[in-house]
C-alpha cells in the first residue's frame, strides 16, 4: 500500500515546554492509526500541526498527494461537534461544501444520500440543539467525510458523550470508515477504543510527548483484546510518573 | 396572539391599577388639573387636539426615522472599519468612547449654530446619540464568535471573507439588534433635545411652549405620545429579532 502521510522528526516547543518530540511515523492509503497517551502528551498540538492549523514546528510532514494547499489534504474533527447553531442539520453538513463554491442543487442530493447511507436520514430540517450529543457528533463527522478529503484527523471525537452513546458512535465510525476507505489518524485516551478502531496504535508519553511504542492490530478475539490492553496498559504505566 | 396578551398580561394590569389610583388620588385629593391632571382629562385633551399633536408627531417621527437611519448607515460602516483595521480601532475607538463623555444637550446649541434651527440640526443629534449603542453592540457582536469556530471553518479551508459572512456576522445579530432596540429609545431622546434647544415644531417643541401656560393636560399628552413612538420604535425592533430567532436559532435555542 502506498504512504500517504509521512511525518519525519517533528518536534514542537512552546515557550520553553516540549510539547511533543521527535515523532516520526508513516500513515499509509486506507490505514487507521491510533494515537494513545495521557492527557498532556500533546496529541491535540499534534493533530493541529499535521493538519496544517499550526504550522509551528520543527521537523518535516509530507503528504503524497497532489493537493495545493497543505489543509486540503486533511478533514478535521474535535471533541466539541462545533456545529453552528443557526443552520440546520443539511445546511451544517454541507457547510465545507459550500465553502468550497459548490452549489445547493449539487450539495444537498450528495449529503442527503450520505446521510441515509449512514442511517442520518429525518433529522435534515433539525437545528442542532435539537439533537442529543451523540447525533451532533454524527452530523459533525458527516460534515468532515463529505469534504472528501483524502486524511481524516480525529480528536477524541467521542470525549464528551456518555459511554453508552460513545460505544454507539464507536460501531457507527467503524462501518463508516469500512465504507469510506479513509486514512485515519485517531486520538484518544482510551484503550479500548483505540484497539475497537484502528488498524495500528502508536503510544505516547507524557510531558513532552513522545513514541513509546507501535502496536499491530490485527483481527483478534476477546482474549488476545484482554491481552493487548493489558500490553498497552503496561507501556502507559511504566512511562509515566 | 392570546398567548402573547397573557404574556403581557402583569405588566398590563399594573399600569392600569397605576393610572386609576392617579385618577382617584387626583380626584379624591382635589388636584388642579394645571397641576396634575388626572388621566381622563389627558385622554381627552389627546382627543381633542389631535390634530395639532400628530402634526407635531410627525415633525418628530420624520426627525427620529431619518436621524436613526443615518446612524444606522455610519455606526455600521464604521463598525466594520475598525473591526477589519487595528490601526483604526487603537486610534479612533478610544476617541469615539471619550466623545461619549459629553451630553449631547451641551452639544445642541453649536448644532443649531452650524446647522440652523432647520430639521437637519435635528438629524444631527438624532444621529449623534443612537450612533453609540449601535457601534458598540456591534463591534463586540462581531468579536463574539467563537473563536474555534472560526478555526473549524479555516480548516474547511474558508477566505477571510467567507469567515466573516458566514461565522461572524451571523454571530454579531443578537448584539447588533440589541444596539438597535437601545438606539431606538435614545433616538426620540435626541430629536426632543433638538427640539428643546431650538425649532418651530415637533412633539419637544409642542412641551416646550404648554408647558409655561399652564396647558398640563397636552404636556401629558405630548409624554404620552412621544413615548408611544419610542416604544413602537422598539417594537419594529424586537419583531424582527424574534422572526430572525424563529427562523436561525442563534444564540442556540430559540
Amino acid at each position: 500500500m502506498n504512504t500517504t502521510l509521512e511525518i519525519s522528526n517533528i518536534s514542537k516547543s512552546f515557550s520553553n515546554r516540549k510539547i511533543f518530540e521527535r515523532i516520526s511515523f508513516n500513515l499509509k492509503e486506507k490505514e487507521i492509526i491510533s494515537i494513545l497517551g495521557p492527557s498532556g502528551c500533546g496529541k491535540t498540538t499534534l493533530l493541529n500541526s499535521i493538519s496544517g492549523i499550526d504550522d509551528d514546528f520543527v521537523g518535516e510532514i509530507k503528504t503524497n498527494t497532489k493537493l495545493k494547499r497543505k489543509i486540503d489534504n486533511f478533514s478535521y474533527s474535535q471533541q466539541k461537534d462545533l456545529l453552528i447553531p443557526w443552520r440546520n442539520v443539511l445546511d451544517n453538513a454541507v457547510f465545507g461544501l459550500e465553502i468550497a463554491g459548490i452549489s445547493k442543487d449539487e450539495s444537498y442530493p450528495k449529503a442527503l444520500s450520505l446521510m441515509k447511507k449512514f442511517k442520518l436520514d429525518g433529522i435534515e430540517k433539525k437545528f442542532p440543539h435539537q439533537l442529543s450529543g451523540g447525533m451532533r457528533q454524527r452530523v459533525s463527522l458527516i460534515r468532515s467525510f463529505l469534504l472528501e478529503r483524502p486524511i481524516l484527523l480525529l480528536d477524541e471525537p467521542f470525549g464528551s458523550l456518555d459511554s453508552i452513546t460513545r460505544e454507539d458512535l464507536q460501531d457507527w465510525l467503524v462501518d463508516i470508515l469500512k465504507i469510506l476507505k479513509l486514512s485515519v489518524i485517531f486520538v484518544t485516551h482510551d484503550i479500548n477504543e483505540a484497539i475497537k478502531i484502528s488498524d495500528r496504535i502508536i503510544i505516547l508519553s507524557a510531558n513532552p510527548g513522545r513514541i513509546i511504542k507501535e502496536i499491530k492490530v490485527k483481527a483478534i478475539n476477546d482474549k488476545e483484546k484482554l491481552s493487548l490492553y493489558k500490553e498497552i496498559k503496561n507501556s502507559l504505566e511504566a512511562s509515566g510518573d | 396572539m392570546i398567548r402573547n396578551l397573557f404574556k403581557f398580561m402583569p405588566s398590563i394590569i399594573l399600569t392600569t391599577s397605576l393610572f386609576i389610583l392617579w385618577e382617584v388620588l387626583v380626584r379624591v385629593l382635589d388636584v388642579a388639573d394645571w397641576f396634575l391632571p388626572p388621566p381622563s382629562s389627558i385622554i381627552r385633551e389627546l382627543f381633542l387636539s389631535i390634530d395639532i399633536i400628530s402634526g407635531h408627531l410627525l415633525t418628530t417621527s420624520i426627525e427620529v426615522l431619518l436621524g436613526l437611519i443615518l446612524s444606522v448607515i455610519v455606526a455600521i460602516n464604521f463598525s466594520l472599519i475598525i473591526f477589519f483595521f487595528k490601526s483604526v480601532e487603537k486610534s479612533v475607538y478610544p476617541l469615539l468612547i471619550a466623545t461619549q463623555t459629553i451630553p449631547v444637550i451641551t452639544i445642541s446649541p453649536l448644532l443649531l449654530v452650524w446647522f440652523g434651527p432647520n430639521i437637519f440640526s435635528k438629524i444631527i443629534i438624532v444621529a449623534i446619540i443612537s450612533f453609540f449603542p449601535i457601534i458598540v453592540n456591534f463591534l463586540d457582536g462581531l468579536k463574539s464568535a467563537d473563536s474555534e469556530m472560526i478555526m473549524m471553518a479555516k480548516q474547511f479551508g474558508a477566505s477571510k471573507i467567507q469567515i466573516f459572512y458566514k461565522i461572524q456576522l451571523p454571530y454579531s445579530f443578537p448584539y447588533l439588534i440589541s444596539g438597535l432596540k437601545i438606539a431606538s429609545v435614545s433616538s426620540v431622546i435626541g430629536a426632543v433635545v433638538g427640539e428643546w434647544v431650538g425649532a418651530s415644531g415637533g412633539l419637544g417643541w409642542l412641551i416646550k411652549t404648554s408647558s409655561p401656560q399652564f396647558m398640563t393636560e397636552r404636556v401629558f399628552a405630548s409624554i404620552f405620545v412621544l413615548s408611544l413612538l419610542a416604544v413602537s420604535l422598539f417594537s419594529i425592533f424586537y419583531l424582527i429579532e424574534r422572526l430572525v430567532f424563529k427562523k436561525y436559532p442563534i444564540k442556540g435555542s430559540g
